[in-house]
């Protein structure tokens, strides 16, 4: 009971120290570690049973066992898609019975396919344009999200389009014009369209979809996705995903959600067990070097590195590649192309480094990645969960590392203290790493030229040139755009004065 | 005329790059290359000069022209590009025409056994050429064959009017059906409008009968596929432009009947559920406009054009009117009138200009206007806003201006449906650039989003295959290469082309009254893109030393391109050569000046521009030595300049005998140029030969 009570007052000491959003969050975790820990002690018995009819279950279940359509159920099959995996057992048939659904699940569990395929379900029983939606944070898993709906529907002949930011907007424009079957959007975009395009409309929607719900909100979407709640028919299926369940996202199941029917597949901020994880405690300005070194044991393996800024990023890319190693930077401050390149050029094998912000953290295809590097610790938690989720996955094993710096501890026992465990130090000997110390410098300085000229490059402004207003350093503070009316109307009134004027002039 | 100096004067235009450009079509760089070749010369070294070769002319009259002709891959292809008749087969071809006429020509369009409802304004029948054109959805194979110019089917017919004319129709489908390409009849009645499908307000208000070069011109215009007809001619120019006028009137108001009647359905619909248009869910069904309003664009040389134009269509629409009448039926007609009208060019009363000259300058000759034109329910307005006109009549450099001013966008161009180009010869003396670079604009991606209602847009629309739904009306007095090209390469209607093919039988040496050897010189060149080096040395080589003999003067050289123009007088000042020049830019007292001292010998050589010839028609006297650099792009200008070395306009005081000489420079890709002069069987014999020089003489 005394030591119960010291380490209350320990966490009510480091409570009062935080800012008011750590301290949200703190409770937040408290209340999560409360409920978990009654969900254990309650439920202890019944995940053995369940655990036992799982595999069961999952040596018989088949697609058509879940009540999918023929033509899809061959369309798993040519996908390469064994069995349903546990979110797609859970979620599709309440999905097919007509309901809304809930679901928390981590990227890589199948969720995708959990609403994918029901929705392509109905629509194959009700033909019609503008049937789904589907909204994501970011372009990048729109675009995955737009793959696998091709993939799937392509013997069916189902029209699909991603309405993101960074693209052209009037080429967007003429493929929505065209009425697809799905649409998968981030929310700021479509927003754009349903104001500036003549036309365009929503109320025949029959299903919607939230896929990353609490990363669509804690991106200050919200303004955006009130907007298109509002133009959603009030008769539609909804489907709502999200990794953790936030006040916030609570919030959006109560205002959007009809009795919905609550899927939770996802071990709350586990990690695997083929997932080996460690930590490096060194001094901060010997990272690069242990850096390196760790390239240099570990090679042959594919490497996520994550950074918690974009001038990292770039930095720690380019002095990868003056020693040789072929690193590739993915960042917010990137183009929408270039990142589908990077990430195009990540996945073929090219490269066996990705270098990226959290942008990359979650929700991206990425293909198995052997090592997770935490190169600067996350500042959230929670952040660490789903980088390290890049890696163990869907039954393989995989590494993680986490740089440790003086500055870093409290952030780091943070961590830990999420987990319920300490992680293992990674060995390595301090003489092997120190060998390194000269040319690791030598890139450093070739690094810091290069990136340089890059900043000249862009004209001097590190954030000027390529604001999109869904990338992961989205503040929130954006520019609306003005209604087409009154541009279109200034325009023509300019336009046609100044036809009448150089008329004057030329006779 | 200082006016239109000072235009000529304007600096060029920098042509920003279009913001996105369909790829697949490339542009026309000919004079791009021509003016960086020419950029290129000056700073490459002079070549050192080969050993003169003394010339020796074989003397051959017209009527003996040999047959010892070999024929050339190159020949082959212009044979059948030209679709020429070798002489052989005159007779025959003759004797198959005969055959021809004895056969009855069965009637083409069946009477409808229903009966036509009369009331105007309520025709809510189904327009088949229309529906059929713009219904029909192609798919990403046809679009992919259209691109390659896959599968055309080629049909070659006689009509009387019209004469050979050759159809390009595309196979789209595995069950093409050999279309109809018979000779249709005449439209001499209202009934004859109606069975082809013409608004019943048109029908009443047409002048009829139509010619039979308008019925057959309407004929396939209404078919909507493209027409190429290069024998417009002072005569027929009214009924031309009557009939395209009548076809685009037309086309528009089906276009506007179309679209009004689903407004009415879509706001029914609307209305039952209770919300606006722009919220409710429109079939498929409505699918009827394109991204912007603009349907029609006339690309006509002067105002004089464009008044004629709007004349036509308000006499069709509202009944044949005086302009008192025209200005309560059409909107801004008052204003149109003070603007278009009118006289801008003088034409002296001693010593006339020709008459050709006078036909085509009367009028006003403002060659920078672009006239917005939008349709209502019961008029016609001018002057109207670009994105909301159905029609713009625009001169070339207007249009230029349209897509080159940066402050604004240029995408009403985006869903044109019809282009109808008239006087295209007068565009080559104006500036054929402008042109090429407005029909780079048209169909391409709108920069913002369209007030269009998006679900009202056509499906290929949005696809970007507009183009392949344009047709393409393109007139000229004669047929050139650049004309060719446009037609060849920027016309993409899916439904097909039809081409006049008639040869020339006799070309402008006919009208030679001089009498003269004129002398063809044929240069070797590889390839039509060496075609003005090769032709620049050999004159440096072959022609100039000629002017270094003792006694040479009295030479005009005319020069049809105004860039060889500047490359042969920048080459003149660094020989010091004793010449004069006259060019579209010279001011008056400096013609006069040239003129005169050209005349007196002051000057061995007149260096002299097509371009200044077509715009003022000068009289040059004293010419005893005339040399073409290359074939005149106008055929009447051949004779004409020939026939100024009549012996009334020489000096006598030269002490010159009667010696004069006539020479024509000339390449193998010069064959349309040739046709217009010698006739198309001459001009395919001068550049398939062996020999290197041919003879006419009208010498008895």
């Amino acid at each position: 009971m005394s030591e119960t009570s010291e380490d209350e007052q320990t966490q009510l000491q480091t409570s009062d120290e935080e800012e008011d959003l750590g301290s949200e969050e703190e409770q937040e975790d408290e209340d999560n570690n409360h409920k978990e820990g009654d969900s254990e002690a309650a439920l202890s018995g019944e995940d053995d049973k369940g655990s036992e009819d799982d595999a069961a279950e999952e040596q018989k279940l088949t697609w058509k066992d879940l009540g999918l359509n023929e033509a899809l159920c061959q369309a798993c099959d040519e996908l390469k898609w064994k069995a349903p995996s546990k979110i797609q057992r859970e979620a599709i048939p309440v999905a097919l019975q007509g309901k809304d659904v809930i679901g928390l699940a981590e990227t890589g569990s199948g969720k995708t396919g959990a609403f994918a395929l029901p929705i392509l379900h109905a629509l194959l029983e009700n033909p019609q344009r503008y049937f789904a939606l589907v909204l994501t944070p970011t372009r990048e898993l729109a675009f995955q999200i737009g793959e696998q709906f091709e993939a799937l529907g392509s013997g069916i002949g189902i029209k699909c389009c991603v309405v993101v930011g960074g693209m052209d907007m009037v080429a967007q424009g003429l493929q929505l014009a065209k009425k697809p079957h799905i649409i998968i959007a981030t929310p700021g975009r479509l927003v754009d369209h349903l104001e500036n395009m003549k036309g365009f409309n929503l109320k025949a929607i029959k299903y919607l979809v939230m896929d990353e719900a609490d990363r669509i909100l804690n991106m200050d979407f919200e303004v955006e996705l009130d907007k298109i709640l509002k133009v959603l028919p009030r008769e539609r299926r909804t489907f709502l995903f999200s990794a953790t369940m936030t006040k916030k996202v609570k919030k959006l199941q109560r205002a959007s959600l009809k009795d919905p029917v609550k899927v939770e597949v996802s071990n709350k901020y586990q990690t695997v067990e083929q997932l080996q994880q460690s930590y490096l405690f060194i001094p901060v300005k010997y990272k690069d070097v242990y850096l390196v070194h760790i390239l240099n044991e570990l090679a042959g393996n594919s490497f996520m590195i994550f950074c918690s800024t974009c001038n990292n990023t770039v930095k720690t890319a380019l002095m990868l590649r003056a020693l040789g190693l072929a690193a590739i930077p993915l960042h917010g401050q990137m183009s929408q192309n270039k990142r589908l390149a990077a990430l195009n050029k990540f996945k073929a094998k090219n490269r066996s480094i990705l270098i990226s912000t959290d942008v990359a953290s979650r929700g991206l295809d990425i293909p198995h990645v052997d090592v997770v590097v935490n190169f600067d610790i996350p500042t959230h938690s929670k952040d660490y969960i789903h980088r390290v989720g890049r890696t163990a996955r869907a039954g393989r094993s995989g590494k993680a590392i986490t740089l440790v710096s003086q500055y870093d501890i409290e952030l780091y026992q943070r961590i830990e203290h999420l987990l319920g465990k300490q992680l293992t130090l990674y060995k390595c000997e301090e003489d092997e790493v120190m060998a390194l110390q000269e040319r690791v410098a030598e890139a450093q300085r070739t690094a810091k030229l290069e990136l340089k000229d890059l900043e000249d490059t862009r004209g001097g402004h590190k954030r000027g040139g390529d604001t999109h207003d869904d990338s992961e350093n989205f503040t929130g503070a954006r520019k609306r755009m003005k209604p087409m009316g009154g541009t279109g109307g200034g325009g023509r009134k300019s336009f046609g004065k100044k036809n009448w004027s150089k008329g004057k002039q030329k006779r | 005329m200082k006016q239109k100096h000072s235009k000529n004067r304007a600096k060029p235009y920098k042509k920003p790059t279009p913001a996105r450009r369909n790829e697949r079509f490339s542009k026309n760089y000919s004079f791009i290359q021509r003016s960086k070749q020419m950029e290129e010369s000056h700073r490459r070294e002079r070549m050192p000069t080969a050993p003169k070769q003394e010339y020796e002319p074989v003397a051959e009259l017209l009527p003996e022209i040999q047959d010892d002709v070999d024929e050339t891959e190159f020949y082959k292809k212009l044979i059948t590009g030209v679709n020429n008749i070798p002489t052989s087969d005159i007779l025959r071809s003759k004797a198959e025409k005969e055959e021809d006429h004895v056969i009855p020509v069965p009637r083409k369009i069946k009477p409808k056994k229903e009966k036509r409802s009369e009331q105007l304004g309520v025709d809510l029948e189904i327009y088949n050429s229309f529906s059929k054109r713009f219904d029909f959805e192609l798919s990403t194979d046809n679009i992919n064959d259209l691109i390659a110019r896959k599968d055309v089917k080629t049909i070659k017919r006689n009509w009387s009017a019209l004469g050979n004319v050759r159809f390009d129709i595309p196979r789209l489908t595995e069950d093409f059906k050999e279309p109809d390409c018979s000779e249709p009849k005449d439209i001499a009645s209202t009934e004859d409008l109606q069975k082809l499908e013409v608004k019943a307000s048109i029908c009443a208000n047409a002048k009829l009968p139509l010619t039979a070069l308008q019925s057959q011109l309407f004929y396939i215009a209404n078919n909507y596929q493209d027409i190429y007809y290069p024998h417009r001619t002072h005569g027929n120019a009214e009924d031309i432009r009557y009939v395209y006028c009548l076809h685009a009137l037309n086309h528009m108001l089906k276009v506007r009947s179309l679209i009004l009647r689903n407004n009415e359905k879509v706001s029914a619909l609307a209305k039952s559920q209770k919300m606006s248009p722009n919220e409710i869910s429109i079939p498929e069904s409505f699918r009827d406009q394109g991204l912007k309003r603009m349907k029609v664009v006339f690309v006509v040389p002067f105002r004089e054009s464009a008044l004629r134009i709007v004349n036509i269509l308000g006499d069709l629409l509202f009944g044949s009117q005086d302009d008192q009448a025209r200005k309560t039926s059409i909107a801004n007609y008052e204003r149109f009138l003070g603007d278009y009208s009118g006289n801008t060019i003088y034409f002296p009363k001693t010593n006339p200009k020709p008459m050709d000259y006078e036909q085509t300058f009367s009028g006003n000759t403002d060659d920078n206007f672009k006239l917005g034109i939008r349709f209502t329910k019961k008029t016609m307005s001018l002057f109207s806003d670009m994105n909301a006109s159905d029609m713009l009549i625009a001169s070339p450099l207007g249009l230029r201006m349209l897509v080159t001013d940066k402050e604004s966008d240029f995408d009403f161009l985006n869903s044109i449906e019809l282009l109808i180009i008239d006087q295209a010869e007068l565009f080559l003396a104006q500036n054929w650039e402008n042109l090429l670079h407005s029909l780079d604009h048209l169909h391409l991606q709108p920069q913002k989003l369209p007030d269009t209602n998006c679900q009202r847009v056509r499906t290929w629309c949005l696809s970007g295959a507009s183009s392949f739904y344009r047709q393409t009306l393109f007139f000229s007095s004669h047929e050139l290469p650049e004309f060719r090209a446009v037609f060849n390469s920027k016309c993409n209607n899916y439904q097909g082309k039809v081409r006049d093919s008639n040869l020339v039988e006799h070309g402008d040496i006919r009208n030679v009254l001089t009498p003269i050897h004129q002398v063809f010189r044929l240069i070797n060149c590889s390839s039509v893109e060496t075609t003005f080096d090769d032709r620049f040395q050999y004159f440096v080589k072959n022609i100039m030393p000629q002017f270094s003999k003792p006694g040479f003067s009295h030479c005009m050289l005319y020069v049809p391109s105004y860039f060889d123009y500047v490359r042969i007088r920048n080459h003149f000042k660094t020989e010091m050569v004793s010449f004069v020049q006259i060019n579209e830019y010279t001011k008056k007292e400096k013609i006069s000046r040239a003129r005169d001292i050209f005349f007196h010998s002051g000057a061995s050589v007149l260096l002299y521009s097509e371009r200044a010839h077509f715009f003022r028609r000068t009289r040059i006297k004293g010419i005893r030595n005339l040399i073409m650099y290359q074939p005149p792009n106008f055929p009447h200008f051949y004779s004409e300049i020939i026939n100024l070395m009549l012996k009334t306009n020489q000096n006598p005081r030269d002490g010159f005998g009667d010696e004069m000489s006539v020479s024509i420079l000339y390449t193998k890709y010069d064959l349309l140029s040739l046709s217009n002069i010698v006739g198309s069987e001459n001009a395919a014999k001068l550049t398939s030969g062996q020999k290197d020089s041919y003879l006419f003489s009208t010498k008895t």
